[in-house]
């Protein structure tokens, strides 16, 4: 559909509707929370953000998403590898196991994984014979994030790999290029703004991630409290700016992680009419 | 093992199907050394397939290939001593002309002098010397086809298999092309097979002619053969 | 067979056996065996004990707040998400690049920041608490703050949804219905929207799915009380607080099920809808 120059009052109306709904709903929760944070002036401001428990919170909020993001790009490239290099039986069951976590509730995501190592699982002897602590502690807030973002990547990665097909990779391999060769030397250049994508994605995820942690983490604040549940814990004890203050730091990542997203969406797209 | 001394590719008994397609019914056809051989059929009658097949790019449902008298079957495509033009060329998009002639020589240990040798001889060959550092998308189809064309026949391969070569080619060049490309295949003196639906591309290209209908051959033999004797009403009616 | 080339998978590409290794062993460890534990777990319980717990007037309250909630964002999302690609697809004006670019922010701000915001916007003395406050309707802790919270949730699917499918559309096909004599109105409803449907429901299952599981943004505008405002996620987790394994666990695997069963709607339509074309 080509864009149209009419510009009848439908479309002003329809434009102007649209907009006000995406102020109401985006920018004006955004707006909020920097307006209160900052209300109480820029001193309580730094001294939210540089509290010990606050400081403990980012530096958690980071090691998860990093570790997430390794597991997940690797995770992704080879799924999206799979399900698009080879046909084999099966596939299609892969393909939606892939694509489950994105359905499934973040708070059922925390359950299970606290059913199978915590205090009723059948493991939890021997976990707690060679003093192995998942839930309540940072491997169950890792574990439930890896499974809330686990499609994030693989899905940026499959339309592109499909439509750049596949001959490209068979030359090679009729040359004798051997696997990671031909996957780092001639796919690769193809998806990488798809793969950036779908990691900046995943980080964002990953870093607001809640429901799921919040089963998992046990609140101790200053070891398992992310981010988030930092916020949640100052807003519950009525520190308002502080709970804000924290916020915006996230808020500001928000929209970086837009602004990124536009340029790699740009980017993949000008490569696209290679 | 093949009978004949001369024979260098040999397909017997190749059978292929797809969930509801036969791609090659009981194929059997032999290829002399040196010679240029066209597979010629309507779209969808298998002939890619069978050049896939035979290049190792696909596993046949049964039957055996023999290149240079060896059984391989079961052998890697990489392994076969085959050079492959793709239909759209699959030139490697992300590299310049000179890396993609010269990737089956990295990738088989050569030494950079060689590789920088060998790569100046085929530009040469192919006509191309001086556009190493320009991009696939930088070049026109027939500069794309001379690439894919050098890259085949880097690795030195004993036979050459084309799918398609003239399909992503203007029509206008196209007759000028076909001539090029047969003296240059003549030149190098390479047992070569390719696939076409175009039968002024086979008459005009090969020495021999194999014509392939629903998985199935209908005729071998030279274009004065086929022409002067059609042995089936498809061949008739199609070269006609 | 010249055009299948690219949809045909090959079998010399290397590396089949690793990466099919590593993926089903990946899936196997993070979601085959997790599913399957929670299943297993919900087996402790009896047939009639786990009726009697998913069952519950409470949390049978809970799936009324949950699901009509959920259904009543994803339909304002179907709506204002279908208008929002329409503009973006269909005209120029200043700032389209801009309203593109933010629609991606519920997935980009964290759940708790959005539920704290607008919480705060909401309540009767909030910015916009106050103007609904005038006509008597509160907002936040009632329903209407658990839709608006999941509206927020929901925008990017619809819109990400039908946008690249409008933007294929021919412009000759609207043509070839204004020739006829249809009108613009006309056009739409009978000729475009029937297009786009499958897309538009793809969209709006996935809202729909993903905000019946919401639990970040909701809980703090919900208010959560009991047979009022509470969701099926914050019984789930409040069963969890009082080590109620068991019924957590049922309650869970009826959720699951809703779920598998939107996918599964989902699924149908769009295969018809292939069958279609």
């Amino acid at each position: 559909m080509k864009i149209r120059n009419d510009s009848g009052p439908v479309k002003w109306v329809l434009i102007g509707i649209s907009a006000l709904f995406l102020f109401v709903m985006l920018i004006l929760p955004l707006v909020y929370v920097v307006f209160t944070a900052l209300r109480d002036g820029l001193d309580s401001y730094a001294k939210a953000v540089t509290d010990p428990y606050a400081l403990k919170a980012i530096g958690l909020t980071v090691k998860v998403t990093v570790i997430t993001v390794l597991v997940n790009s690797a995770f992704g490239l080879f799924a999206a590898w799979l399900l698009t290099r080879y046909s084999f039986r099966g596939k299609g069951v892969l393909a939606a196991l892939t694509d489950l976590p994105l359905s499934i509730s973040p708070i059922i995501a925390g359950l299970v994984f606290l059913l199978m190592f915590g205090r009723q699982s059948f493991l939890y002897p021997f976990l707690d014979a060679n003093n192995i602590r998942i839930v309540f502690a940072q491997p169950g807030i890792v574990l439930a994030t890896i499974f809330v973002t686990l499609p994030f990547i693989s899905r940026e990665l499959i339309p592109v790999l499909n439509a750049v097909g596949t001959e490209e990779e068979e030359a090679a391999a009729l040359m004798g290029a051997k696997g990671f060769y031909i996957f780092t030397q001639i796919t690769f250049p193809h998806i990488r703004w798809a793969f950036f994508y779908g990691v900046v994605l995943c980080a964002a995820r990953a870093m607001g991630e809640f429901g799921a942690v919040s089963v998992l983490s046990g609140h101790l604040n200053g070891l398992t409290n992310t981010m988030p549940l930092y916020i949640e814990l100052l807003y519950q004890g009525f520190d308002f700016t502080g709970a804000f203050a924290m916020s915006s730091i996230l808020i500001v990542m928000a929209v970086l992680i837009l602004i990124l997203r536009n340029i790699l969406e740009y980017r993949g797209k000008k490569e696209l009419e290679i | 093992m093949s009978g004949q001394a001369d024979t260098y590719v040999e397909l017997k008994h190749i059978n292929k199907n797809f969930k509801n397609f036969v791609a090659g019914d009981d194929i059997t056809f032999a290829v002399e050394k040196g010679k240029l051989v066209g597979l010629l059929g309507p779209s969808g009658s298998g002939k890619t397939t069978i050049l896939r097949i035979l290049a190792g790019l696909e596993p046949a449902d049964s039957g055996e290939i023999f290149i240079a008298g060896r059984e391989v079957s079961h052998v890697p495509a990489s392994r076969r001593g085959i050079g492959f033009v793709f239909q759209n060329y699959a030139l490697f998009r992300y590299r310049n002309v000179f890396d993609n002639i010269a990737f089956g020589l990295k990738v088989n240990h050569w030494k950079k002098q060689d590789i920088r040798d060998r790569v100046n001889e085929l530009m040469e060959l192919v006509g191309l010397t001086g556009l190493e550092d320009r991009y696939p998308k930088q070049l026109s189809g027939g500069q794309r086809q001379r690439v894919a064309f050098a890259r085949a026949l880097a690795v030195e391969p004993q036979l050459l298999l084309l799918d398609e070569p003239f399909a992503a080619i203007d029509a206008k060049v196209r007759k000028e092309l076909r001539l090029w490309l047969r003296e240059l295949i003549s030149r190098v003196g390479i047992t070569s097979i390719f696939v076409t639906h175009d039968q002024e591309e086979a008459v005009e290209m090969a020495d021999e002619i194999i014509i392939i209908n629903r998985g199935k051959i209908e005729q071998i033999g030279t274009p004065a053969e086929v022409y002067e004797n059609p042995r089936t009403p498809f061949v008739q009616d199609f070269l006609s | 067979m010249n055009n299948s080339n690219n949809k045909k998978k090959s079998y010399v590409i290397p590396g089949f056996r690793l990466s099919f290794g590593i993926v089903t062993g990946f899936l196997g460890l993070f979601v085959v065996i997790p599913l399957c534990v929670l299943a297993l777990y919900s087996l402790e319980l009896s047939f009639d004990e786990f009726i009697a717990n998913v069952t519950s007037p409470r949390v049978f309250a809970s799936y009324r707040t949950s699901i009509s909630t959920a259904f009543t964002a994803s339909l304002v999302n179907a709506v204002m998400g279908l208008m929002i690609a329409w503009v973006l697809v269909r005209y120029r004006f200043p700032g389209k690049r801009l309203m593109d670019g933010m629609i991606e922010l519920p997935f980009a701000l964290p759940t708790a920041v959005a539920g704290i915001a607008l919480t705060h916007l909401t309540v009767t003395e909030g910015w916009i608490g106050r103007i609904f406050a005038k006509f008597g309707v509160s907002v936040a802790y009632t329903r209407i703050g658990i839709t608006i919270a999941l509206i927020f949730i929901g925008i990017p699917f619809v819109v990400r949804s039908v946008q690249p499918v409008l933007e294929k559309l021919e412009p000759e096909f609207e043509e070839a219905a204004a020739t006829l004599g249809a009108s613009p109105a006309y056009t739409f409803f009978h000729v475009i929207l029937p297009e786009i449907f499958p897309s538009l429901f793809a969209g709006f299952s996935m809202a729909f799915a993903r905000c019946i599981g919401e639990y970040g943004s909701v809980v703090f505008i919900a208010g959560n009380t009991p047979y009022e405002t509470e969701i099926t996620p914050l019984i789930i987790m409040a069963k969890l607080q009082e080590f109620d394994y068991a019924s957590a666990t049922s309650i869970a695997l009826v959720m699951l099920l809703l779920s598998f069963f939107i996918l599964f709607v989902n699924a149908i339509v769009q295969i018809r809808a292939a069958k279609l074309t």
